[in-house]
């Protein structure tokens, strides 16, 4: 094949649209023809020029709002695993929690992944929350016979945490309530354990993402988000001041 | 419904990031992009119950598309740009090319006739082959594939100062 031939097929060829017998033409008549390997060139540097343009990637308070006309699904929330019932193995039982205890008071708390798991999973779109409502009235209740505790919901948005909804993440094989709230483009995820589970977490930075631990109303809750560690600690306080 | 929406998240909303991307590069601000995406999702679900089970992307891009087009028709009051006649398809050494910095690149997209542009960004951002992109913007193999040569000349002679 000569010039004219093989040019207008260049562009397939480089974006491998041509079936096995153009593309061998191709191939062997570049290999004797510098001009058209020129053009071959510089059409593969072109794509590679475009391909480094940054794509325009959607923020996790934009993901929510688009998932946010769908029909909500409370009736979704199936953990993998059940409520493990610990209590009354006597002794048996006493060591294990000890040493369950002592696995989670290593520096590097497993269940602190957990979470960490647990919010990047939610910014999947359509995973953020089960039920989704920025009324605490509404989200308190839904808990309720779900997890083994009430958390304290509180309505921040007057301070630029507007609550989102709530959802059950699966925690060291339990399931564990979480609550969502948005700030700005971030999205603050707030776990609530009981105190009995006393995971202690403090402050801890991983991966970018902020995770700061509280006690309120004998409940441990911990918070995990992506923004900065100062309006972490800024929400902490409004959290425990609200009631 | 429950059915219905977890259909829909599995197929459809995964996409939701191309959608925002193609809608930024078409429309070209990104509160409009938002706002055509937000759009087209709601038409997305609205006629969920035609999608077949195929690949939801070009599903979806096809309506975000429309979305977009319709958005502009508003906007400018005029019609959509049509193939120009680009005679030379020849494009300069590889060396040049390879000068400009992502920036430039990203602005001589820009300026690209909204018809080259959205292969362009289907083929290039978006992976998708010619045959998907002829789904999406409802043309045939060829004319993807002319569509995508002469996007890429002209691209070439935007970012040399070849046109303004």
């Amino acid at each position: 094949m000569n010039c004219d031939q093989i040019r207008p097929m260049l562009n397939a060829f480089v974006d491998g649209e041509l079936d096995t017998m153009n593309s061998s033409s191709v191939q062997a008549h570049v290999e004797g023809c510098p001009d058209c390997l020129g053009q071959l060139e510089s059409l593969e540097t072109l794509r590679s020029q475009v391909r480094g343009v940054p794509r325009h990637a959607l923020s996790d308070a934009q993901r929510v709002r688009m998932a946010s006309f769908l029909p909500s699904s409370p009736s979704v929330v199936r953990p993998r695993f059940g409520w493990v019932p610990w209590y009354g193995f006597g002794a048996l039982t006493t060591a294990m929690v000890w040493l369950i205890f002592a696995f989670l008071m290593r520096p590097e708390s497993p269940i602190v992944d957990d979470m960490l798991t647990g919010h990047m999973r939610s910014l999947i779109p359509g995973h953020m929350v089960d039920v989704q409502s920025s009324d605490h009235h509404t989200v308190k209740p839904w808990f309720a016979g779900k997890v083994p505790v009430s958390p304290v919901t509180v309505d921040l948005k007057d301070q630029g945490f507007p609550l989102l909804g709530g959802r059950i993440d699966v925690i060291d094989r339990r399931p564990t309530a979480v609550l969502v709230f948005g700030h700005g483009a971030h999205v603050l995820s707030v776990y609530v354990l009981p105190s009995a589970q006393g995971i202690r977490v403090g402050e801890v930075s991983k991966n970018g993402y902020q995770v700061s631990s509280w006690m309120q109303g004998g409940l441990e809750y911990i918070a995990v988000t992506d923004t900065d560690r100062s309006e972490l600690e800024k929400f902490e306080e409004l959290y425990k001041g609200a009631k | 419904m429950r059915d219905d929406r977890s259909q829909f998240e599995w197929h459809i909303m995964r996409h939701i990031d191309a959608a925002y991307n193609v809608a930024n590069w078409m429309v070209r601000d990104p509160h409009d992009a938002e706002d055509v995406v937000q759009n087209s999702l709601v038409n997305a679900w609205k006629s969920f119950r035609q999608f077949r089970g195929e690949d939801g992307k070009p599903w979806l891009l096809k309506i975000v598309r429309n979305g977009c087009l319709q958005f502009l028709a508003k906007r400018k009051n005029a019609p959509v740009p049509l193939e120009s006649d680009l005679v030379d398809s020849r494009l300069v050494d590889a060396e040049v090319l390879r000068l400009f910095d992502a920036e430039q690149v990203r602005s001589a997209i820009m300026k690209l006739p909204d018809v080259h542009r959205e292969v362009l960004v289907l083929r290039e951002f978006e992976e998708m082959s010619y045959t998907e992109i002829g789904e999406v913007v409802g043309v045939p193999v060829g004319t993807v594939m002319s569509r995508l040569s002469r996007a890429r000349a002209g691209l070439a002679d935007l970012l040399t100062g070849v046109l303004p």
